[in-house]
């Protein structure tokens, strides 16, 4: 019983404070990606321009986001019917924007970042311990 | 080849559909179904258990070992009790009562026919009827195969906990609680057949239920919300009905109680 009601509050806690992290960080994430929009990150290997290059460097960011424990509860619910893992879609999402901005925050002055590449690893993958997952974005930024 | 600025789409990858909701749906949707599956299981052993013969469940447990206090003796004041009470049941083996050394107030019967009772409940008792009831009591589980139904309900609990992988114990957790009705029925039972054979054995029903009365001093009601025992009050009442329904003596007074602890 005591279990059950120690099992209830974590799950409660987890809920409470995996949303308002969640809220923060994607308030945060669109502050930023507003304030980046002129910074053009593309995929395509050579720059839009090849005049003027003054240097080119390579940048990245890298980010670590741990899942809640209710987040983690719904998906081992969503194990045993199948199915979309949408709690854990906004988490991916946010580790992938926070990645990108974090690697133009790595080339503020660029005027590009051209061949982007994202690349993502789950750390601790065993069952018992609470799952993160990680986003590394880099690309090469273009001054002029 | 022009740059056009533009922000996600946050409607694109991140899901519309509250997770406390879809939570909500998943939770029930699997109560649901474990529901069902172990309340027919739970049915098939009592039916089973119903069904087994004395053979059948010597064989049965004679595969099963319980880890119990090595140092638990075997008391022939108590072996004298218990004789006198079995020659009114129709146990069809050979029950062996033991003293733990725990301090706790608790009495228990396992499968395979033995009964354990605590110091601790030793040192509670006054009287020789109210340590005959709890010797009667623990009979009562066996009469009524208790012990065989515990043990197919835990088998049923365990298949399904390792079929669904419950980390937590969450699930074991949640049935038991669900299964904390069914088992304060049996302790009720068990109750009733303590009485009958205490009236059957000694001619009298005196003092009873004054275990549970004192217990119930000790115990906040709250205590017993989904616990696998009911509340001693409860107890102590349903008794008294039948005491009254069955016209079982409560006027003959109870043998003196040997201290068998020192």
């Amino acid at each position: 019983m005591y279990n059950l009601i120690f099992w209830a509050i974590l799950l409660l806690l987890g809920y409470i404070f995996g949303t308002i992290a969640e809220k923060r960080h994607f308030k945060s994430i669109r502050e930023r990606e507003e304030k980046f929009k002129m910074l053009p990150t593309i995929m395509l290997k050579k720059p839009l321009n090849a005049d003027n290059i003054k240097e080119v460097k390579l940048v990245n960011g890298n980010v670590v986001i741990s899942v809640d424990f209710f987040k983690k509860f719904v998906a081992s619910l969503i194990n045993l019917f199948g199915g979309n893992i949408t709690a854990y879609e906004t988490l991916v999402d946010r580790a992938r924007r926070e990645a990108i901005l974090r690697m133009k925050e790595d080339a503020t002055d660029a005027s590009e970042i051209i061949n982007i590449r994202i690349e993502t690893s789950s750390i601790s993958k065993n069952t018992k311990s609470i799952g993160a997952i990680e986003v590394l974005a880099y690309g090469t930024a273009v001054y002029r | 080849m022009i740059y056009n600025p533009k922000l996600p789409d946050d409607s694109v990858n991140i899901p519309q559909e509250s997770i406390v909701l879809q939570a909500l749906k998943l939770t029930l949707s699997l109560v649901l179904i474990v529901a069902v599956f172990y309340g027919v299981m739970v049915l098939l052993v009592n039916l089973i258990v119903a069904n087994i013969s004395p053979k059948q469940e010597k064989e049965l447990l004679s595969y099963v070992t319980f880890d119990v206090n090595i140092s638990n003796e075997k008391s022939p004041y108590l072996t004298e009790i218990k004789n006198k009470l079995t020659a009114c049941t129709e146990i069809p083996y050979d029950v062996n009562i033991f003293v733990s050394s725990e301090e706790i107030a608790n009495a228990y019967a396992l499968p395979g026919g033995s009964i354990h009772i605590t110091k601790g409940m030793l040192s509670e008792l006054t009287t020789q009827n109210e340590l005959a009831f709890i010797i009667g009591h623990e009979l009562g589980h066996f009469q009524n195969k208790d012990h065989l139904k515990g043990l197919g309900h835990s088998l049923v609990l365990l298949s399904l906990a390792l079929l669904i992988g419950d980390d937590y114990s969450i699930l074991g957790q949640t049935l038991s609680a669900g299964g904390a009705k069914y088992s304060q029925s049996a302790e009720l039972h068990a109750d009733k057949v303590g009485l009958e054979l205490l009236n059957c054995a000694y001619g009298s029903v005196t003092d009873a239920t004054k275990t549970f009365e004192r217990m119930g001093e000790d115990h906040e009601d709250w205590e017993f919300f989904l616990a696998s025992h009911p509340n001693f009050d409860l107890r102590v009442e349903k008794m008294k009905e039948i005491i009254e329904e069955e016209k079982m003596d409560v006027t003959k007074a109870s043998p003196v109680l040997e201290n068998i602890l020192e």
